[in-house]
């Protein structure tokens, strides 16, 4: 409960800060969130004064803020669309990628951290130490572009993007029966029945998905395999051992669980993990995701899309740090029972 | 008590290999237990006596390493070394015919699990057939009751809800033989099939609050839902206890059980293992450094000192007559009101290079030039008192 | 000698700290204004001088107070002391220069006096003992200390883990150190600084490595070993300052909050958590896409956002590891018998609470490099011609496609720069590592 309330005056604290940031601008920059006609540049100065950019600052974190909320108006690209609905209109894609990569992140996170904990130093656990310092130490970026060039430019099979050139001219064509369902390629192929579909995108999105999900695991087996480590020397251990347990009944029934609970904090730094790795994997394979958009937003200094983003991506970490919080307190008794 | 012997300990040799250098942490330990006694292991921290148990097990974690000697136990009227036993064998030793409690109760209990979780898991891993074959006489049993009539309504109802099904039975006998069986694993998490599972659980249930019961737990069917960090100290170290006698174990070996506790919670521990004792009849190693546990609890006892076992008798006969010289400086230290503070000059020896002869010789008031070189036989004095010293290799009998 | 404090000794000592003071606000004036100061060896600018200047000006303070406490001895040594240190002070940072490097020598300098000034024995020497009868002494009480630096440098060399990583990094220090030598910047340097790398020609295909250009050229034949070599500079040049930036400011919230407790730690935390609420890259991203148009340069504009978005990570850390040790129950025993609150911190949180700062340290140093290279990636970072390893990578996502025979024919516009960051990184990891086992004291006797 406790944390709930905290969690509030952290993410109005965040949206300060971004409205903190937002004010280095002078007024002529941060106009665009008031003009939604890109002819009513010519008058940006009186929709400035009429929007209260020169008034005091109180004011226009008034207006700011009506505007993000009550509008969800968060300005206008350099393209001239508003922020929001390109948001919206990328967001599937970026959901898509990562639906896939957590689950992977976690499972390979836990599965061989908690192996590799349990077989100190032999050849698992000196693996998970390989995979872990690779995590670690390759830029995410220049693996992708290695991948990319191994697997696509090398052996032509699996390509950047989200979509192949059939696919696209199918989509395209108005004739196909194709109808759109959750925007994810991989579910609304399947609904449609067009299997082909189906591998393609598959096809598109195993390399992304595997460069962020090994990558970001490395975090993951490490701690856990470190936790994993501690639970090993308990007392409990031995006298689970002296009950009569074999070690791997001591293993999996009694280390795991313990040495899960540290890893579970763990994940809700992963997502921050993943919606960072999202904006890098998506520009280096141009997956067309709100990350790329980002990116590319930010490489031209356009403002909007990339405060849209930051604003987002706050408001996901926040809740997701509190869900994990809250199955923190579910799975140790200590903390639920107090 | 019986003559017979339940448990001996032959030369035991124990290594701990370390980067400082090898610990030599028991030297040719000798010892021997004899069914139906409790008997006393006491000694300076970092003699070697709670080492001595983990080695009955056979649970010395790495670097540690048993170098020799053999443990005997006494089982179906043979003699098992555990040294030469695989793992898979030992595993049916532990915890049935030997288990161990320990010196902190609250860290001996994993904090994710409920009490009744833990003592169920002993339970199970021991006791499982024997729980089985339980449930199907029970309920033949309610089916002859019941056709026999003359029952009041209570009693019927209660006789019913024992009765298994055909079904029921039949996924028993599947549990008994094989209880990681595919079909048994499925049927256990399907919501109607599992009535099977469910029924055996309420039996370990009961099993478990019984023990609970006899440990004097007050409120049992609550306390076995707690989990270990909401009980107090002597409520856990009773959990603990619970645990090992919950198969019924031919030994029990209590390494320091009431260290940690409040004198008060001290004394109701020492005398429920009393009554349990009585109750259960199993033969008890104590181990402690506090000799007057000893005279409270023990029939006989060892006195250990830097890897070695240097007495051994009853314990009446060594408080009257102490033999070896760090007996007798044990004892006059025991501290006597009206009397100064006497303490045992010098310090015990490090292991890691071990002094050649005798390890007491530097603090021995009697000891002698052939002390420092030469080690002492572990030789019996009297009748039933051993002794390892040179003062007394003389009178062999 | 506490208690009874010579005159001129206060004297001397305020003087050492009114100087210290003067010398740390002329250190942050030089930051904000810029450094009008002679430049010995291009690369190191004004940031590096400003931690110099701080440095010893943080000495010097702490000079003063021992020699305020009365733990010094006579004050014929503490005058001597002091004269050097106003010499050195005010006189070098105006000359500058090739001065800098004594100036560092006598920081060393400082550090040693020091310590010999808060030696027991020292003060008995001034009592009347005899030199040799103080350096016996001294050698008995330094036994323990040396074997346990023995012990220390035995496991190191055990660890051929720790090893490689410092292996690793001395290899980049002295690649960085000795750039001029091992790629002169020549003439076909842009502007002047050599920072840039040089462009042969205006040509936009990559050229393959040849004798001309051992590793190649990149798109707009910039040279790419060049570039690698000097990118060092601008990979420790980014972590040192990063790092440490955010290791101060982190270390001083973090310690305020942790030693006042109360109202300012809650405050204190909520800044905190307010900062990580955001990813740390996406946060930069937000800040550098602010922080430019308003005027900063690119670098350092990465280089702000970074510390911005770093200093929460350190002040979380020492502020939990100070609650904790303050909770020992060793602290307890220490207040019992009377210490004071400045020894207890000196002797028990500080020496405790350091070394996972430490660590984090020598880990950020890789982390932070890896994200300035992904923010050069995204085009945020140092502009194109810049020797910076991301800034190659980023042109070279191009050349990927263009010939879908030979693939890798432009394998040298990323393999290479590539390769120079991820060892970066991981030697920086492998010490780390190396740190955490070694000199955590739970760890080190197995």
């Amino acid at each position: 409960m406790r944390r709930l309330i905290l969690a509030i005056p952290v993410l109005l604290g965040a949206v300060i800060l971004i409205f903190a940031v937002l004010q280095f601008l002078p007024p002529g920059m941060r106009v665009s969130v008031f003009i939604t006609d890109p002819k009513q540049a010519r008058y940006w100065r009186l929709i400035a004064e009429q929007n209260g950019l020169f008034d005091p600052v109180y004011v226009q974190f008034y207006y700011w803020l009506k505007a993000l909320i009550i509008d969800h108006n968060l300005g206008l690209d350099i393209t001239g669309l508003p922020v929001f609905d390109a948001i919206m209109r990328r967001l599937p894609a970026t959901i898509e990628i990562v639906m896939y990569a957590s689950p992977l992140i976690v499972f390979i996170g836990l599965t061989l951290g908690v192996q590799a904990g349990a077989n100190k130093d032999k050849p698992i656990d000196q693996g998970s130490r390989i995979l872990a310092i690779m995590g670690t130490s390759l830029p995410s970026f220049w693996f992708g572009i290695v991948l990319l060039s191994i697997f696509y430019a090398g052996l032509g099979w699996f390509p950047p993007q989200r979509y192949g050139q059939e696919v696209l001219k199918y989509f395209s064509n108005p004739n196909s029966p194709w109808q759109w369902h959750t925007g994810l390629v991989t579910i609304d192929s399947l609904i449609n029945g067009q299997w082909w579909i189906f591998v393609d995108g598959v096809r598109h999105l195993i390399l992304p998905i595997t460069v962020l999900s090994l990558l970001n695991s490395a975090v993951m087996v490490r701690v856990t395999r470190s936790s994993m480590l501690e639970a090993l020397g308990k007392d409990y251990i031995t006298a689970a051992k002296a009950k009569g347990l074999s070690k791997k009944e001591v293993v999996n029934k009694h280390a795991r669980r313990n040495a899960l609970i540290p890893a579970i904090t763990i994940s809700g730094l992963m997502i921050a993990s993943l919606l960072t790795g999202v904006v890098i994997t998506e520009t280096v394979f141009s997956m067309g995701g709100i990350g790329q958009y980002a990116a590319e937003s930010a490489r031209l200094l356009d403002v909007p899309p990339v405060i849209g983003y930051a604003l987002l991506s706050a408001v996901v970490f926040v809740l997701s740090n509190l869900i994990v919080d809250v199955l923190y307190a579910y799975i140790d008794p200590r903390i639920r029972l107090g | 008590m019986t003559e017979r012997p339940l448990l001996r300990i032959q030369d035991l040799d124990l290594r701990f290999y370390t980067y400082e250098g090898v610990v030599e942490a028991l030297d040719r330990v000798r010892l021997q237990i004899k069914d139906g006694e409790t008997i006393g292991v006491v000694g300076e921290t970092g003699c070697g006596k709670s080492v001595t148990g983990f080695s009955e097990l056979n649970l010395i974690p790495p670097p540690g390493k048993i170098e020799g000697g053999k443990i005997l136990l006494q089982k179906n009227d043979q003699w098992i070394n555990l040294l030469r036993q695989r793992d898979a064998y030992l595993r049916t030793v532990r915890g049935k015919d030997i288990s161990m409690i320990f010196q902190d109760p609250k860290s001996a209990l994993n904090p994710v699990y409920t009490v009744r979780q833990q003592i169920a898991e002993a339970i199970l891993h021991h006791r499982r057939e024997e729980l089985c074959l339980k449930l199907l006489e029970d309920s033949k049993n309610a089916v002859e009751s019941l056709k026999r009539g003359n029952l009041s309504e209570h009693e019927k109802a209660k006789l019913t809800k024992s009765v298994l099904s055909k079904r029921e039975k039949r996924m028993l006998g599947r549990m008994f033989k094989d209880p990681q069986g595919l079909i048994v694993r499925i049927a256990s998490r399907i919501p109607v099939l599992n009535r099977f599972k469910r029924r055996f659980n309420r039996e370990v249930t009961r099993e478990v609050v019984r023990m609970l019961k006899d440990m004097r737990i007050p409120d049992p069917d609550r306390v076995a839902e707690m989990y270990p960090h909401e009980l107090s100290g002597g409520m856990a170290q009773r959990v603990v206890i619970a645990m090992a006698l919950s198969c019924n174990p031919k030994l029990l070996i209590a390494d320091e059980p009431t260290t940690n506790l409040d004198v008060t919670v001290q004394l109701q521990i020492l005398n429920l293992i009393k009554d349990l004792k009585k109750k259960y009849g199993m033969t008890i190693q104590y181990i402690t450094h506090d000799m007057g546990v000893i005279a409270e609890m023990c029939d006989r006892v060892a006195v250990m000192y830097a890897g070695n076992v240097v007495e051994l008798s009853e314990v009446l006969e060594m408080f009257k007559n102490p033999l070896h010289p760090y007996t007798k400086a044990l004892l006059e230290c025991i501290p006597r009101p009206g009397t100064e503070l006497k303490s045992i000059e010098g310090f015990v020896p490090g292991l890691i290079d071990p002094p050649k002869g005798c390890r007491f010789h530097d603090r021995c008031p009697y000891a002698m030039e052939k002390c420092v070189r030469e080690k002492p036989e572990f030789v019996s004095a009297k009748k039933d008192h051993q002794v390892l010293c040179h003062l007394y290799t003389g009178e062999i009998r | 000698m506490v208690g009874e404090r010579p005159l001129g000794l206060t004297f001397l000592a305020t003087l050492e700290a009114i100087l210290s003071v003067i010398q740390l606000n002329v250190g942050i004036l030089l930051l904000i204004v810029g450094n009008p100061l002679p430049q010995a060896l291009p690369g190191l600018d004004v940031g590096l001088t400003w931690i110099v200047l701080v440095g010893t000006g943080v000495l010097g303070l702490l000079v003063g107070y021992y020699l305020w406490s009365g733990q010094a001895l006579g004050w014929l040594v503490a005058t001597g002391l002091l004269v050097a240190d106003v010499i050195f002070r005010i006189l070098l940072p105006v000359m500058f220069g090739a001065a800098w490097i004594v100036f560092a020598i006598f920081l060393e300098l400082d550090m040693v006096i020091l310590y010999y000034l808060t030696r027991p024995s020292i003060t008995t020497f001034f009592g009347g003992e005899t030199i040799r009868a103080v350096l016996e002494k001294e050698r008995v009480e330094m036994q323990p200390r040396i074997k346990e630096i023995k012990f220390t440098l035995k496991l190191v060399r055990k660890s051929s883990l720790s090893i490689i990583g410092a292996a690793i990094v001395f290899f980049y220090v002295f690649m960085a150190l000795f750039a001029p030598i091992l790629a002169p910047p020549g003439d076909l340097t842009q502007g002047g600084d050599p920072m840039m790398m040089p462009k042969d020609g205006s040509g936009l295909i990559p050229i393959a490595p040849s004798m001309k250009h051992p590793l190649g050229t990149m798109q707009g034949q910039y040279d790419i070993y060049y570039g690698c070599v000097w990118g060092a500079r601008s990979a420790l040049r980014i972590g040192i300052y990063v790092a440490g930036g955010s290791l101060l400011i982190g270390l001083a919230i973090g310690i305020l909050a942790a030693y006042y407790g109360g109202w300012m730690d809650e405050v204190l935390m909520r800044l905190t958590d307010i900062v990580l609420a955001f990813p740390g890259l996406i946060l930069c991203m937000a800040l550098i896409v602010v922080l430019v148009p308003t005027g900063f340069a690119r670098l350092d504009a990465v280089m702000l956002a970074l510390v911005i978005v770093g200093w929460p990570g350190y002040a979380r850390l020492i502020r939990g590891e100070i609650l904790r040790i303050k909770n020992e129950d060793y602290v307890e025993a220490a207040k019992s018998v009377g210490c004071s609150d400045f020894r207890i911190i000196r002797s028990h949180i500080l020496p405790n609470s350091i070394y996972p700062v430490l660590i984090v340290f020598t880990l950020d140093m890789g982390t932070i490099v890896l994200a300035a290279a992904a923010l050069s990636f995204l085009g945020l970072g140092a502009v194109m011609g810049y020797a910076d390893w991301g800034q190659i990578i980023s042109l070279s996502l191009n050349w990927i496609y263009s010939n879908p025979n030979s693939p890798f024919q432009y394998w040298f516009t990323f393999i290479i720069p590539g390769i120079f960051i991820s060892i970066f990184v991981l030697g920086w990891n492998l010490l780390g590592d190396a740190l955490r086992d070694i000199l955590d004291p739970t760890l080190r006797r197995k």
